[in-house]
């Protein structure tokens, strides 16, 4: 199969506000268009704070500093006249917990939408049907749109939250966890649902989970206190590994 | 876990004497009322309910005495000061929380709280000696000439500006209340979760989207709550307004007359009171206002429970 | 992927605007602050001299003299004020938060006092006076309980110094000679507050009519109970339980758990809290207008009229006479840097001590 660059990671460093080390060396990786990219590695190894780097969310904590390239179609987005708010409708992300904002579940998915100024009842009701399709969720809430987005369950909640990204059709979506709160079922409907997105966007996800990783993922990253160890396809880096922490790793024998 | 420790008699005693601590502080505010309704039971027969609050006239001499110019005072100026206070308060809120760099928002936290912690009588003093004459020669001619030519509006602008008037009171309520919905608002607004803020960014919001769709959204409990506990404080502040207020029994469109409230009639007559019937009424104004300002605050107390109970889930 | 550059940067200004328009709020709260802060140092610094404080007042028109009977009765109201307010809280704060907690008498006392704290101070003054100032012929209820209060929390302070002195004297705690000496103390404190209650109510009931400086003390005691309430049981409800449970398992029971052990580790925050209830009383007026009312002579006498800085600032700022605003910026001076001080300084205090726990 043939492989397009959607991202490129070259030559990567980032420091926190006030540290002089590194909390991220030298990360040099490709993610390919319409794949799913995997980010494995101990609990503080740096993954969640690579993929924050994606859509610079670092920038909303003032001090935090980058270096090296991260392009996005051949383009650095770490430029300083980069704008994040275009940045980000193109970068989507999902967070651990579900994160529903204050208001009915429709609101939620067209909130993407209304700040981009779009504000035809038609187009929203249409996109938000359309994302809420994709999310997979469409049949479970049709009926109730208007109700507040806290009423539905952990799992719905966190379907909604991707409808809600989805719905400004962006190109990358970041997932950093995604299923760490849910129950087992949701977590297999999340899988399976990333598995499906792949097919219109790119997706990069951070998980502690090693199954997950083989179970959803294209490409996977193995990275440890702060570097990228090994990268490759997901069945090779789960089946020979070259590197011999990472197979120390996903046989378990630490993290 | 502490049912089953045996009491000593030491115990007992002292259960029992902070056991009836507690319960006289349960009486007083039942006692206050019980009270209250007694003193005016006489105003109570003589003008009924209905009729006393909608009766304008407050007249001594004649012995007939209304609350409906107290009351009026009393809402204009509390609505008035809340229309000031509380856009200023959730801006104040919005720059500790949001914008404030981190070294500024201990400090001018601080200076906001000062304010709550200045003694209304020396609000109403700088009320009467600064605030007033600067109301009187500046701003109310200045909004004469500007909002007063406007139709309907003007209305609200006529008479000649002495600056002590319903204005120059609400303004100065207003001042007074701002630190209390600002600090609360401030607090509701630290309790929005940092990871749905970090969402609304991660799909292209701007700072101010932000603030505005997802944490005045969430903290909107708190913030009520905030602007209730205000109204009852605006209802039942008393200094701040007696100096500027003029203690005008009448009831007029426009802002810049003098007027009374329930609290400045009760500073400036009680003790000028010289018949039963004038002493009873100032006691039913009194209970008119307890009654007021405890549902207002019990509701407060209710939108703040259950801001709570909602963070906390 | 919708993206208009045009639309972007509308978005952006508009954020500024409100962003701006913000930060000019806090501008304003700022300028409010130092606006009246520095009129009445300006004008109180002006008018501040030592006869203030050592004199009594001119007659009214007169310059000169100072208010010396408004400073001395302030402090005396406020005095008598926290000798009320303050073992009433404490006690009830504890019984809610130690004895009751989570119980729904407990909810309704500490819902009841959040709502108290609000409640219009002028309020709490015409209450007041129904019970202790006009009851001219009636049964002196308000003057009664106050008798009555008053003697328990003398017979109280009485108790807990001749404990303290037999203790220290007699040096035996254990044993029965222990529990002999404890029944002592107990029955001669009941006989002290029975003695000193049938002293004092012929001597108090009987003249306090009219304003009286009792009045205002319990006016300001009414404001002060629910405050002081409610910081108590909220630094009693900090103090960890398993704290409690290692006492218990020593066996050592719940007075001695509250005395020793909870008290002990909530002292600095409770201290706090009173002294904070304290400075909030100090600056108010409209409760005293009725009660404690005014006095231009000099008394230290509570069953009298007395006067107080803040009544004192209202009739003088009222009044017609240039001497008097100036004294009156004076007497505001003092209150206002009082009682900033205090604040900050508790302030301080808690945010030092409870921040490194938290």
């Amino acid at each position: 199969m043939s492989e397009n660059l959607k991202m490129q990671v070259k030559n990567f460093y980032f420091y926190y506000a006030g540290s002089k080390e590194p909390a991220l060396k030298n990360i040099n990786m490709p993610i390919y268009e319409n794949r799913v990219t995997a980010l494995i590695g101990p609990s503080g190894c740096g993954k969640t704070t690579l993929l924050r780097s994606f859509n610079r969310m670092h920038d909303l904590y003032p001090g935090n500093r980058y270096e090296g390239e991260i392009l996005l179609d051949g383009e650095n987005i770490l430029r300083e006249d980069i704008d994040l708010i275009d940045l980000r409708s193109r970068v989507g992300m999902v967070f651990q917990k579900p994160t529903p904002f204050p208001m009915s579940i429709f609101d939620n998915v067209a909130y993407g939408l209304k700040i981009r100024g779009i504000k035809d009842k038609t187009e929203l009701s249409e996109r938000v049907e359309k994302a809420l399709k994709q999310a997979a969720l469409w049949d479970e809430v049709k009926d109730r749109l208007n109700e507040p987005a806290s009423g539905m369950s952990g799992g719905q909640q966190q379907r909604l939250v991707i409808a809600r990204a989805l719905a400004v059709e962006p190109e990358v979506l970041l997932f950093d966890e995604p299923t760490s709160a849910l129950d087992p079922i949701s977590t297999a409907k999340i899988e399976e649902l990333v598995v499906q997105l792949k097919e219109n966007v790119t997706i990069v996800i951070v998980t502690h989970n090693m199954q997950q990783a083989a179970r959803v993922s294209d490409y996977t990253g193995f990275m440890y206190m702060g570097e990228l160890i090994e990268f490759d396809k997901t069945d090779i880096i789960f089946t020979s590994p070259k590197e011999k922490l990472t197979e120390q790793y996903i046989s378990g024998k630490f993290g | 876990m502490k049912r089953f420790i045996k009491l000593p008699i030491t115990d007992i005693i002292f259960a029992l004497i902070s056991f009836s601590a507690s319960f006289i502080v349960l009486t007083l505010i039942f006692s206050t009322i019980l009270v209250l309704y007694n003193e005016s039971s006489l105003a109570i027969h003589r003008f009924g309910i209905l009729n006393f609050i909608f009766t304008v006239d407050w007249d001594p001499v004649r012995e007939v005495f209304g609350a409906a110019s107290s009351l009026y005072g009393t809402l204009v100026t509390t609505v008035l000061s809340l229309l000031i206070a509380i856009p200023i308060s959730i801006g104040i809120a919005i720059f500790l929380t949001e914008i404030s760099p981190h070294i500024m928002k201990t400090p001018v936290g601080i200076a906001i709280e000062m304010l709550a912690a200045i003694p209304s009588i020396i609000y109403g003093m700088w009320g009467l000696f600064t605030l007033a004459p600067i109301m009187a020669n500046y701003i109310e001619p200045a909004l004469q000439a500007t909002l007063g030519k406007v139709p309907v509006i003007g209305k609200l602008f006529e008479g000649t500006p002495m600056g002590i008037d319903l204005f120059t009171a609400s303004v100065i309520l207003s001042i007074m209340i701002t630190p209390f919905i600002a600090s609360i608002a401030r607090d509701s607004f630290n309790l929005t979760p940092n990871i749905v803020k970090e969402s609304a960014y991660a799909l292209g919001a701007t700072h101010w989207e932000v603030i505005r769709d997802v944490v005045i959204p969430y903290a909107k409990l708190g913030v009520y709550g905030g602007i209730v506990l205000a109204l009852g404080r605006a209802l039942g502040e008393t200094m701040a307004v007696a100096f500027v207020l003029g203690n005008n029994h009448q009831i007029t469109l426009s802002l810049f007359e003098a007027a009374a409230t329930i609290t400045v009639t009760l500073a400036n007559e009680f003790t000028e009171a010289d018949t039963d019937i004038y002493l009873s009424s100032l006691f039913y104004l009194a209970l008119i206002l307890f009654v007021l300002s405890f549902v207002v605050l019990a509701a407060a107390k209710i939108f703040l429970l259950r801001a709570e109970k909602g963070y906390s889930r | 992927m919708i993206s208009n550059p045009g639309y972007v940067k509308r978005r952006k200004i508009r954020g500024f605007i409100a962003l701006f328009l913000s930060t000019l709020a806090a501008g304003l709260g700022l300028f409010w602050l130092g606006f009246i802060l520095f009129d009445v140092l300006r004008h109180g610094l002006t008018a501040i001299n030592l006869e203030l404080f050592l004199e009594d007042p001119a007659p009214p028109g007169i310059p000169g003299g100072g208010l010396r009977n408004a400073f001395v009765g302030q402090i005396l109201i406020t005095f008598y004020a926290t000798i009320i307010g303050v073992p009433l809280g404490l006690l009830a704060g504890t019984f809610i938060a130690e004895y009751a907690r989570g119980t729904k008498f407990a909810r309704v006392v500490s819902i009841l006092s959040d709502i108290m704290v609000s409640v219009p101070s002028i309020v709490v003054g015409t209450f007041i006076y129904a019970i202790m100032v006009q009851p001219q012929g009636k049964i002196n209820l308000g003057g009664i309980f106050g008798v009555l209060f008053l003697s328990i929390i003398l017979a109280i302070i009485f108790g807990s110094i001749l404990n303290l002195i037999v203790k220290k004297v007699i040096r035996i705690s254990e044993s029965k000679a222990g529990k002999v000496v404890n029944l002592f103390v107990t029955l001669s404190t009941i006989l002290f507050g029975l003695v000193t209650f049938l002293i004092l109510m012929p001597k108090l009931v009987d003249r306090i009519h009219g304003f009286n400086g009792w009045a205002g003390a319990s006016a300001l005691a009414f404001i002060m109970i629910p405050v002081v309430l409610r910081t108590t049981e909220d630094m009693l409800t900090l103090v960890p339980w398993t704290l409690r449970e290692a006492a218990f398992a020593l066996g050592a029971s719940y007075y001695n758990v509250i005395k020793d052990i909870v008290y002990r580790s909530a002292i600095t925050g409770i201290l706090t809290g009173i002294i904070l209830s304290i400075s909030r009383v100090a600056g108010e007026t409209a409760p005293l207008l009725f009660t404690s009312f005014n006095n231009s002579y000099f008394t230290l006498n509570m069953n009298e009229p007395m006067a107080s800085l803040t009544v004192t600032i209202f009739n003088y700022a009222m009044g017609p006479y240039e001497d008097w605003h100036e004294k009156a910026w004076a007497a505001a001076f003092v209150i206002t840097f009082f009682i900033l001080i205090v604040t900050i300084l508790s302030r301080s205090i808690i945010h030092l001590k409870y921040k490194n726990k938290s």
